[in-house]
C-alpha cells in the first residue's frame, strides 16, 4: 500500500512515516502542504492519504475537497491529523468527505486502529 | 523517541521559534495583519504538535495557551493589544528556555506559573468552559484547570469559539464520529459512479505522468551543521594538499602531470566554493532577534523607536552569523540607550519623536558590509578626546593632533566608556572594545562614524567565509608572514623619500596622504639591516590607512585559518597561524590590532613594551 503523507512540518511527516514503518507500511511519499500534495495524488498510485488539518497556502481541509471534487481521487481513502477532536471541525471534515481523523499525539496501534477501521468500512460499502 | 527525531525537531522547531519574536513585533504595529497573525499561531501550533509526539510535556503546555490566547484574537473576542503581546511574548521567552534545555538534553522544566498565569488570565471568560480543551499530552494535568476558570467568573457568558478551525469547540467521540459518516453514506453524496473512475484514470496513469513529479520532500535537505564543518574541515585539508602540491609542481617536468596538477587546483576551488555555500545562512536570522530587543529596551527607557532592517536576505557563512550576534546586539543596545534621545529631547531638537535605527547589510564584493546607524544624539570628537586623555589612553597632545574621525575611533579602545554614569543597559566599560575584539577575530573591520545632533553609523565589514582565507605571502627578516588580502588596498615599492618622522612615528607621505607607516623590523626586534628594495602594503584598518613595510612579495595564497591556542590568542597582531604550500608556518598579521597596539610607540620607544621581544615567532611552531 502507498501512503502520502502531507505536512507542512518535515519533523511531523517524519514521525508519521516512522509509526507507519512500525505498521509495516514502508511504501510512503511526502508532501509539504496540500499544493504540492494535490500533482503527487494526480499521478495516481496512491492508496490512502494521510494529511494534516493546519497548514499555509492549502489546508487539509481544502485539500480534501479538491480529492473529493476530482473524479479519480473521490474514492481516495483519507486520514486526517488532527489537534483536537472538536465537533464542529471534525463535522466539517467528514461533511467534506473524510474516511477518518486522529488526533495529535498518537501511537502506532491508534494509527493502525483508525486505518483498519477505514478500510473495514469502505470494504462493506463494498 | 529516537535521538535523530528530536534533534530534527529541534532544528526545524528552533527555526520556528527564532521567527517569532520578529513576526510578534511585526504584529504590534500591524494587528490586522490576519496572515501575519495565522502564521504566529500556526508556529505554536505546529512546535506543540511536535512536542507532544516526543513527550515534552511542558512545552506542549506553554505552546497550548499561547496558542489559546492567540486564538482569541484570531477570532475577534478580543484585541491584539500591549497585554496581550507582552503575554505572548513571554510565552516565547519560555519556549526558548526550554528548548536550551532540550538542547542540552534535559527535560524542560515547567512552564513558569506566573507566566501560565498571565496567558490564562487573558483567557478567562472568553472560552467556553467545556471547550477549554486540554493540551493533547498523555500526561494528566492540574484537575483544577476547568473549575478555575469557572470560578473567576461565575457569571459570565460562555461565548462560543469562532466558525476559524482549531478553535476549541466540544468534542466529538468515536462512536459519534461513525454514526456521521453511516449517515452521509446514506446520502450517497461523496461515492457514486465508480465505473467512471477506472476509465478516467487509465490514459494519464499510463502515460507515465509520474515521471515529472519529484517528491517534493526530497528537493531540499536537513544536514546536522557539524557534518558540513567537519567537510568544510576536510576540503580546508584538501586545499592545503593542492597548495603544496602547487609549490612542488616545479619539480617536475611532465606535462602531464602538469595538467592534471592544474585541473586539480580547478576542481578543488569549485569544491571549496560548493561546500562553503552549504555554509551560507541569511543575515536575517540574527537581525530577527533585534526587533524584540529594540522593542523591551525603549519601553523600559522610554524611548520611541523605530528599527528598519534592509538587506536581510544576504547571505553569509554560518559561524560568521553567529560570531556577529553578539557584537551586533551590543550596538543596537548602544544606539537605543546612548544614540536616540527620549521623545521630548528628540522634539526639542526639531527632529520627530519616534527614533529611527537601521540595520543595512549587502554584499560588496568578496566582502559582506553591515551598518547599524541611528538618528539620535550621535558623539562628540571633544567629550571622546577629553575622556580618552583622562583615561589615559592617549597623551594630550596626540589627542589634540588626531583629526576627529580618528578620535572616535578611540572609542574601541578597551577601558573606553562615554557614558558617564555607567548605564545598566549597556555600559560596563567593556562596550565597544569587545565589539571590535569580536569582529576581529571572524577578519572583519570595524568603523564609526558619528555626527554630534544627528546620529551614528558604525559599519562591520567582514570577509563571506571564515573558514579559507585569501592572503598576500610576504617575508620581513626571511619570515614569513601572510596578510589577509581583503585588507590590502595597495602594494608600492618603498621610495625613502616619502618617509619620515613626524611626532616620532613613522609616517608615509604619499599624493598629499599622510599614512602611518609600520616598519616590521622594528617589531621583530631584528638586528639586521634591512635589504635595500622594501614594498609597502597599504591596508585598510577600520577605516584607517596604514602602510606595513615588508622585504618582499611571495604571493598569493589560499590559506585555512588555524588558531594560535589559548595561550597566545589574544597577542595583539596575529589573526592565526597556517601551513603553507612548502609544509612551513606562517603567521597571519591583523593589522587593525597591530596598528592600535604598536604604532602610539614613538620612534624612541621600545616596543617590546607593548610585545614582548621575540614572542611573534620563537614559540608558535609548538602551539599550531
Amino acid at each position: 500500500m502507498r501512503i502520502l503523507i502531507v505536512d507542512d512540518f518535515s519533523t511531523m511527516r517524519r514521525i508519521i512515516k516512522n509509526l507507519l514503518r512500525e505498521l509495516g507500511f514502508s511504501n510512503t511519499l511526502e508532501a509539504d502542504d496540500g499544493q504540492t500534495a494535490l500533482p503527487l495524488l494526480k499521478a495516481g498510485d496512491i492508496d490512502l492519504l494521510v494529511t494534516d488539518w493546519n497548514m499555509p497556502h492549502m489546508p487539509g481541509i481544502e485539500l480534501l475537497r479538491h480529492v473529493r471534487a476530482d473524479p479519480n481521487l473521490r474514492d481516495l481513502p483519507v486520514l486526517m491529523v488532527t489537534a483536537e477532536a472538536s465537533r464542529e471541525q471534525i463535522v466539517q471534515a467528514a461533511e467534506a468527505g473524510v474516511n477518518g481523523y486522529v488526533i495529535k499525539p498518537f501511537t502506532a496501534q491508534t494509527l493502525e486502529q483508525k486505518i483498519q477501521k477505514i478500510f473495514e468500512r469502505l470494504a462493506l460499502a463494498g | 523517541m529516537d535521538a535523530e527525531l528530536l534533534q530534527d525537531f529541534i532544528i526545524e522547531a528552533g527555526e520556528l521559534i527564532d521567527g517569532l519574536d520578529g513576526q510578534l513585533v511585526g504584529l504590534e504595529g500591524r494587528a490586522d495583519d490576519v496572515g501575519l497573525l495565522n502564521a504566529v499561531f500556526r508556529a505554536f501550533h505546529t512546535v506543540k504538535g511536535g512536542a507532544g509526539f516526543l513527550g515534552l510535556t511542558p512545552l506542549v503546555e506553554i505552546c497550548h495557551e499561547a496558542e489559546e490566547v492567540l486564538n482569541t484574537a484570531r477570532s475577534g473576542l478580543r484585541p491584539l493589544d500591549a497585554v496581550v503581546m507582552d503575554a505572548v511574548l513571554l510565552a516565547v521567552d519560555e519556549v526558548k528556555r526550554m528548548f536550551d534545555e532540550i538542547r542540552v538534553g534535559v527535560q524542560p522544566q515547567d512552564p513558569d506559573p506566573e507566566v501560565l498565569a498571565a496567558l490564562r488570565a487573558l483567557l478567562t471568560g472568553l472560552l467556553p468552559v467545556e471547550g477549554h480543551e486540554q493540551p493533547a499530552v498523555a500526561a494528566p494535568l492540574p484537575a483544577h484547570r476547568g473549575s478555575d476558570v469557572l470560578e473567576r467568573c461565575p457569571n459570565d457568558t460562555m461565548v462560543s469559539g469562532s466558525s476559524m478551525e482549531p478553535t476549541s469547540a466540544d468534542t466529538i467521540s468515536e462512536d459519534e464520529f461513525d454514526a456521521l459518516l453511516d449517515q452521509i453514506q446514506a446520502r450517497g453524496t461523496p461515492r457514486a459512479e465508480a465505473a467512471e473512475k477506472t476509465l478516467a484514470s487509465a490514459p494519464e496513469s499510463a502515460l507515465g505522468a509520474q515521471n515529472n513529479i519529484r517528491d517534493p520532500a526530497e528537493l531540499t535537505l536537513r544536514v546536522a551543521a557539524v557534518r558540513i564543518d567537519s567537510m568544510m574541515n576536510q576540503v580546508g585539508e584538501l586545499v592545503l594538499v593542492r597548495n603544496r602540491l602547487a609549490a612542488l609542481r616545479t619539480r617536475v617536468r611532465d606535462e602531464k602531470i602538469q595538467q592534471a596538477l592544474a585541473q586539480l587546483h580547478l576542481v578543488t576551488s569549485d569544491l571549496q566554493n560548493s561546500v562553503m555555500r552549504l555554509r551560507m545562512v541569511s543575515v536575517g536570522k540574527v537581525f530577527g532577534r533585534f526587533t524584540r530587543v529594540v522593542r523591551d529596551l525603549a519601553r523600559r527607557l522610554g524611548k520611541q523607536v523605530e528599527l528598519v532592517m534592509e538587506g536581510e536576505g544576504t547571505e553569509l557563512d554560518k559561524g560568521m552569523v553567529e560570531s556577529l550576534s553578539d557584537p551586533l546586539v551590543h550596538l543596537v543596545r548602544n544606539a537605543v540607550d546612548h544614540g536616540i534621545e527620549l521623545p521630548d529631547m528628540r522634539e526639542a531638537a526639531g527632529k520627530p519623536a519616534v527614533g529611527r535605527i537601521v540595520l543595512t547589510a549587502r554584499q560588496e564584493g568578496s566582502h559582506i558590509v553591515i551598518i547599524v546607524s541611528d538618528d539620535g544624539a550621535g558623539m562628540d570628537p571633544e567629550t571622546i578626546r577629553r575622556k580618552a586623555v583622562e583615561r589615559g589612553l592617549v597623551d594630550s597632545r596626540t589627542a589634540l593632533q588626531m583629526p576627529d574621525e580618528e578620535v572616535l575611533q578611540l572609542i574601541f579602545m578597551a577601558g573606553f566608556s562615554t557614558c558617564e554614569a555607567v548605564s545598566e543597559v549597556s555600559g560596563r566599560g567593556v562596550g565597544m572594545d569587545v565589539v571590535r575584539t569580536q569582529i576581529t577575530r571572524i577578519n572583519g573591520t570595524v568603523a564609526l562614524h558619528s555626527e554630534a545632533g544627528r546620529g551614528s553609523r558604525v559599519i562591520i565589514r567582514l570577509p563571506l567565509t571564515l573558514a579559507i582565507l585569501p592572503t598576500l605571502m610576504v617575508t620581513v627578516d626571511d619570515r614569513r608572514f601572510a596578510l589577509p588580502l581583503p585588507v590590502i588596498d595597495e602594494v608600492i615599492e618603498l621610495d625613502p623619500g616619502e618617509r619620515t618622522i613626524m611626532d616620532g612615528r613613522s609616517v608615509l607621505s604619499r599624493h598629499g596622504e599622510l599614512l602611518p607607516l609600520l616598519d616590521l623590523y622594528r617589531w621583530l626586534r631584528s638586528q639586521k639591516p634591512p635589504p635595500a628594495m622594501q614594498s609597502v602594503l597599504i591596508t585598510n584598518a577600520g577605516d584607517r590607512r596604514v602602510g606595513l613595510i615588508v622585504d618582499r612579495l611571495l604571493g598569493q595564497e589560499e590559506v585555512v585559518i588555524k588558531p594560535l591556542g589559548r595561550r597566545l590568542e589574544d597577542l595583539p597582531g596575529f589573526a592565526g597561524a597556517t601551513i603553507t604550500g612548502d609544509g612551513d608556518i606562517a603567521l597571519i598579521i591583523d593589522v587593525p590590532s597591530l596598528y592600535a597596539n604598536w604604532w602610539h610607540l614613538t620612534e624612541g620607544d621600545d616596543p617590546s613594551n607593548a610585545l614582548p621581544a621575540d614572542r611573534p615567532s620563537a614559540n608558535l611552531e609548538s602551539t599550531v
